[in-house]
């Protein structure tokens, strides 16, 4: 399995988990010129925004760890033209973050970081 | 929802009122904080977050902005997180909108949202008295802050507290007896040198600079440590002022609200903004520390010069300005200067006993170094010799005036100048006192500085005397309490 896969299967078991804890799915990986949000979701009236980090070792630090302080500003922007793509600024706007840390082939660590970050 | 909450900052030894002012609103999450913070105020963000949660209350998941109002005046300190929080708290109904009407919050915030005294706590205090507020604060500071008369003092010792409500008024501790200064070193401690001590006391009556002049070892220091023993316990102003300038600069102001006199000897090392003070942003130097009482500089040719040039102009007003680009700080800075120095780099420049081995020009150019105006500067120029080892090693009892007899002899001198006579120095010399003094200053010359100097010398002799007039052996005593001059 290539990373490129180990980070699809990621992301479709991070939509799974989060659509178990009551969230609707309204997007995944939406591009734009800067870079692409891998899932926004609902989560009651908050619309979050979420990252998946997906690792099969723990060799280069924990996978949440690769979410550094640049990318969080990169997915704020990308946040900020998202909705200005959805039209609507008025809106309570959270950031999460997915790791998980494939153990083998059918099992894996998955953590849930809700409101990881904040802009700055 | 917006909130806002009153605090202050510093500047100089006022607390400027500041609002600060919470927006809460949805869209991207951010907490920003801006009206021209310094770094310890942006750092307030991460304190106050953790410490809302620590003590049970929510962070917004929303944008809140915080604006630091009048926007152009700098704010410094870490004094901001609590009214922060509070801000916080009522933008977003966690606390009701206007539960800090007519109350300044100050405090730091600890991770732990315990809540932590800050520097100038009593400017605060102050402040918020003559707002009409009252004050929100560390409930640490409460011993502090009751020095402050008319305050009304909440103490909050944890932010979780506030779930009860406002805390009650603390009870104003009764004002302790003012103690006096414990010397380190008494008068009785100290053999011979029966002139110096009778020095200090003048000294101490009148409030005069003192230069201290002689061979290493000859028990300048020990003398100049003995003076602050003689000065009477602060007066209530006086006990607010010199308090209040500790607690600017950080330092506890206990002991001075306790009405114990300062005594600073900085070491001379010290820089110009150490001594009178200075930095970003401004804080006290050591003179204004010893604010109502001593400062003492051992070794004075050693300081570096430019500092010993900013002493000039406080010593003489009793009061620092320290102007910088974004405006003009003062400092008070009423001091009792005593300074201790050798005559020369090696020490024993006019010793009766040992020769100088110093080079010629040395010696003028060591004594050069703290320059003719601040020479001009001090009331009283003695020389301090080396006693004789009979006198040191006796153990008969010393002779002269113990530390308490002389603190209550001056104490006896100030009271007669401040209500018993006169005011006013010229109407109460006597015509051959005048006399005296006119020849004595035209033939050494004297600048009209010196010639007041003196006279203040004079009367203050007159002071302990109880002698409603200044007489020629006044003026005879002051006259030779200038006998030494650098060659």
């Amino acid at each position: 399995m290539t990373a490129t896969d180990i980070g699809h299967r990621g992301e479709e078991a991070a939509a799974a988990y989060l659509e178990r804890q009551g969230m609707t799915i309204v997007d995944r990986n939406w591009r734009h010129d800067r870079g692409e949000i891998d899932i926004v979701a609902l989560d009651g009236n908050e619309l979050v925004i979420c990252e998946v980090k997906t690792r099969a070792s723990t060799s280069a630090g924990q996978p949440e760890e690769a979410v550094s302080p640049a990318k969080q500003r990169r997915l704020v922007r990308l946040a900020e033209a998202y909705l200005a793509a959805a039209g609507s600024q008025d809106v309570r706007l959270r950031f999460d973050v997915v790791s998980i840390l494939v153990l083998n082939d059918d099992r894996a660590l998955l953590r849930h970081h809700r409101g990881a970050f904040i802009g700055s | 929802m917006q909130a806002a909450v009153t605090t202050a900052t510093l500047h100089g030894v006022d607390a400027v009122r500041v609002e600060v002012q919470a927006d809460v609103s949805p869209g991207l999450p951010v907490f920003g904080i801006v009206g021209l913070p310094d770094v310890a105020v942006q750092e307030a963000r991460d304190r106050v977050r953790a410490a809302l949660r620590t003590s049970g209350y929510e962070f917004p998941n929303s944008r809140v902005i915080v604006n630091l109002a009048p926007a152009p005046l700098r704010k410094h300190g870490t004094g901001f997180d609590l009214p922060i929080a509070l801000a916080v708290l009522c933008a977003t109904g966690q606390l009701p909108a206007r539960a800090f009407d007519n109350v300044a919050a100050v405090g730091e915030l600890g991770l732990d949202a315990t809540v932590r005294e800050v520097p100038g706590m009593l400017a605060h205090a102050i402040g918020a008295v003559t707002r009409g507020d009252a004050l929100l604060g560390p409930a640490d500071a409460h011993d502090v802050v009751s020095a402050v008369p008319g305050l009304s003092f909440r103490g909050l010792q944890h932010l979780a507290a506030l779930r009860q409500g406002l805390p009650a008024v603390s009870a104003t501790t009764e004002a302790e007896v003012p103690q006096a200064c414990d010397p380190q070193v008494r008068l009785e401690d100290i053999a011979g040198h029966d002139i110096a001590k009778r020095c200090l006391i003048v000294a101490a009556a009148g409030g005069h600079h003192v230069l201290l002049t002689g061979p290493p070892g000859s028990g300048k220091t020990l003398l100049a440590r003995a003076l602050a023993g003689l000065l009477p316990p602060l007066n209530e102003r006086e006990r607010l002022e010199s308090a209040l300038i500790h607690s600017v600069a950080g330092l506890d102001p206990r002991p001075c609200i306790e009405g114990r006199r300062p005594f600073r000897a900085p070491h001379h090392s010290s820089t110009v903004a150490g001594l009178v003070g200075g930095g970003t942003p401004p804080r006290p130097g050591e003179i204004s520390l010893a604010h109502n009482g001593v400062l003492f500089l051992d070794e004075l040719p050693e300081f570096p010069p430019a500092a010993l040039q900013a002493l000039r102009q406080p010593v003489e007003e009793g009061v620092v300005t320290l102007v910088r680009a974004h405006g003009a700080v003062r400092y008070p800075g009423r001091v009792t200067l005593v300074s201790a120095m050798n005559p020369c780099p090696c020490g024993y420049a006019g010793d009766p006993q040992r020769v100088c081995t110093c080079a010629s020009g040395a010696v003028t150019r060591y004594q050069s170094r703290i320059g003719g105006p601040l020479f001009d500067r001090m009331d009283m120029t003695i020389r301090v010799d080396r006693i004789d080892p009979e006198l040191l090693l006796s153990d008969s009892p010393r002779q002269g005036p113990t530390t308490d007899e002389a603190r209550s002899i001056v104490s006896g001198a100030l009271s007669f100048a401040a209500a018993g006579r006169p005011q006013g120095l010229r109407g109460t010399l006597t015509r051959t006192a005048r006399v005296q003094l006119e020849g004595a200053a035209r033939t050494a010359r004297m600048s009209g500085r010196a010639v007041t100097r003196l006279l203040r010398v004079a009367r203050t002799l007159a002071d302990l005397e109880r002698s409603t007039s200044i007489q020629d052996v006044h003026v005879a005593e002051a006259l030779a309490y200038r006998s030494w001059e650098p060659s």
